[in-house]
């Protein structure tokens, strides 16, 4: 008789994936999918309003990257009234890209921290109570603070842009809605309030040590873990080909470095990716057009980023990706778990390029907005720090939004994802009868690579968030395993 | 050394999910007292620091079990938990947070308020405002 090993939700509200898992007679695992249940009613919830009203009201997906669904549709809606991303002002340009890598800066430190470093320094079978947060505070005390720091740090400077730190509104249309002023911006320089932006780039370069170090003494578990060959996409700089958050050229390559997506304009989208459905997951899967559902799916995020850049414009980061390409001989990288490596050279760089842009007068300028020649079509793409985030606006004559389409780094992560799931259900489960906390972790920690971007935000207290099931294929419940 | 520090949790977009803010949107200026008062999505590890400089804290947000007074009033225990998520993190975290890297003990409590609906939609059900006005009703029990 075959069975299913079901690790659930217990609602839609809260967002959480659910993860089944089927095996056959003899536990054999045959099959494994991550269902995701997040809700995507937005793009129709904002069907009507005014376009104007897209930038603020996008940023309620989620708590987490707000500032990215604000940007990405910001660079759409430029494009309503008219104004490319190149046509705005350089002030404006800078403000943004100068939010936007407060935003990476904050969401990379924290999956470090919360996520990704318990796992790193205490190992898939430490006991739950120790293998969190709160163990590594224990442990490891000044890692702990410098994490909290880290992303203080960078949540100040989405609070000095955009004057929040969550939901606040730094983009109007064509442009930005305030500058900064010359004091603000000390407070991030002078280090008399909180660490400044060179110890940003100190402590950044050792939790890259740190993570070198650990490769060093668990090589093999970071080369096998929930690792298989796929596709990557993410944005590069027009001119130089380098890595780019804010706004870039979509390139894709397959597994071997080979380009499949070759530079094609963001707002070209459409043409080269198509989204499939499920049955069982409310989330999609795109995939590009000309190579099929089967292959031309991609990872996003920032192994995805580092693979398929030419290199990065800032020195200490760009010294890091070298050394990180070194490890796979340059090609490029198919190990799920280097995905913590690259986030933090990633964390390396958005500080780079925050000290840059925090000493550039520019950001103190008042040339802050553009007009055009109205449109009726928009789309923004930007990297956000799980990876490309598409968001595609059409307008009527009344300025109403009359169709709206979103496609968010988890969507892009969708299969990749499921693929993760299963290199874990067929290395770590397939045989084995009952649910133990250490094949749920294992679960969690592929899962975790990615982070996903759920229906965050609604947590009410109460809802359990995670629940693991064995269950035959009767849908008969045999073993249960919950995680709180 | 400040001494209360009210933290409304959730999304006033998800329905009952609002609750939390709209505990904070609607104290009645008759409470004279010496607090602040914090929004937020998720609580987060910072917020560790932030109730470090407080003697008192209060965590309100909704909650899918339905109370029989509408709302639950108890005392945060500090609890380690984990999640597979950067996207949550639990009041008893955070406390437990607090006092293991800050050495800070602020008095801390839940205030959870039933809510029964968590669509994407503006606008509590009004069984949820019903348990919300109860509360503010209340208010001083709780506070004193």
């Amino acid at each position: 008789m075959s069975q299913k090993i079901v690790i659930d939700p217990v609602t839609r509200v809260e967002g959480h994936g659910k993860v089944t898992i089927q095996v056959d007679d003899n536990n054999k695992v045959t099959d494994a999918k991550f269902h995701i249940v997040e809700f995507r009613g937005f793009e129709r919830f904002i069907q009507g309003h005014p376009y104007w009203e897209a930038p603020v009201m996008v940023q309620r997906l989620c708590g987490i990257c707000p500032v990215s669904h604000h940007l990405a549709a910001a660079k759409a809606i430029d494009q309503i009234v008219g104004i490319d991303p190149k046509d705005l002002s350089i002030p404006a340009q800078k403000l943004r890209k100068l939010l936007h890598f407060g935003q990476v800066f904050q969401s990379h430190a924290l999956h470090f921290f919360y996520l990704a470093s318990p796992d790193l320094l205490f190992g898939a079978d430490a006991a739950p109570e120790k293998r969190n947060v709160v163990g590594v505070a224990t442990a490891y005390p000044e890692l702990a603070k410098k994490g909290i720091l880290m992303r203080k740090f960078g949540q100040e400077i989405i609070k000095m842009v955009a004057g929040k730190k969550i939901h606040g509104i730094a983009t109007i249309p064509g442009g930005v809605h305030k500058t900064v002023e010359d004091k603000e911006r000390q407070f991030f320089l002078d280090g008399k309030n909180m660490p400044n932006v060179d110890t940003m780039i100190e402590w950044s370069v050792e939790i890259i040590d740190f993570i070198k170090k650990y490769h060093q003494q668990h090589r093999v578990f970071l080369d096998t873990f929930a690792s298989y060959p796929s596709g990557h996409l993410g944005l590069v700089n027009k001119e130089t080909g380098f890595l780019e958050l804010y706004d870039g050229y979509l390139r894709a390559t397959d597994a071997q470095g080979n380009i499949t997506l070759n530079d094609i304009e963001s707002e070209d989208y459409n043409d080269y990716f198509y989204e499939s459905t499920e049955k069982w997951t409310y989330l999609k899967f795109p995939y590009l057009k000309h190579i099929g559902k089967e292959k031309g799916w991609n990872r996003v995020g920032p192994l995805a980023r580092i693979n398929v850049c030419d290199g990065i414009a800032t020195p200490l980061a760009e010294k890091e990706r070298k050394e990180f390409m070194e490890m796979t001989g340059g090609k490029t990288n198919n190990m799920t778990m280097y995905s913590h490596w690259a986030r933090l050279i990633e964390i390396l760089y958005a500080a780079e390029e925050m000290k840059h842009l925090l000493n550039d007068d520019d950001i103190l300028s008042k040339d802050l907005i553009r007009k055009g020649e109205r449109r009726k079509e928009g789309v923004g793409v930007i990297e956000a720090p799980r990876g490309t985030l598409i968001h595609h606006y059409e307008v009527d004559d009344k300025d109403r939004i009359t169709r709206c389409n979103l496609i968010v780094s988890t969507t892009h992560n969708n299969e990749p994802m499921n693929q993760a799931v299963k290199w874990v259900a067929q290395n770590e489960i397939s045989g084995k009868a009952k649910i133990t906390e250490g094949m749920l972790n294992q679960v969690e920690i592929a899962i975790r690579a990615y982070d996903p971007c759920l229906s965050c935000a609604t947590h009410a207290m109460g809802q359990m968030p995670l629940e693991v099931s064995i269950v035959d294929n009767q849908g008969i419940v045999i073993d249960r395993k919950y995680k709180e | 050394m400040k001494k209360k520090l009210l933290i409304g949790i959730g999304n006033e977009g998800r329905q009952d999910d609002g609750l939390g803010w709209a505990f904070l949107d609607q104290l009645p200026p008759s409470i004279e007292y010496d607090y602040d008062i914090e929004y937020r999505y998720q609580l987060q590890v910072e917020d560790a620091e932030l109730i470090a400089n407080y003697q008192e804290v209060y965590f309100i947000d909704a909650d899918i079990r339905n109370f029989e007074q509408g709302y639950h009033f108890e005392k945060t225990k500090a609890i380690d938990q984990g999640s597979y998520t950067s996207h949550e993190l639990s009041a008893e975290s955070i406390v437990s947070l607090c006092q293991t890297i800050y050495h800070a003990y602020p008095k801390c409590y839940n205030v959870s308020i039933s809510g029964y609906s968590f669509e994407l939609a503006i606008g509590m059900t009004e069984k949820a405002k019903e348990n919300l006005a109860h509360l503010l009703k209340n208010i001083k029990n709780i506070f004193e």
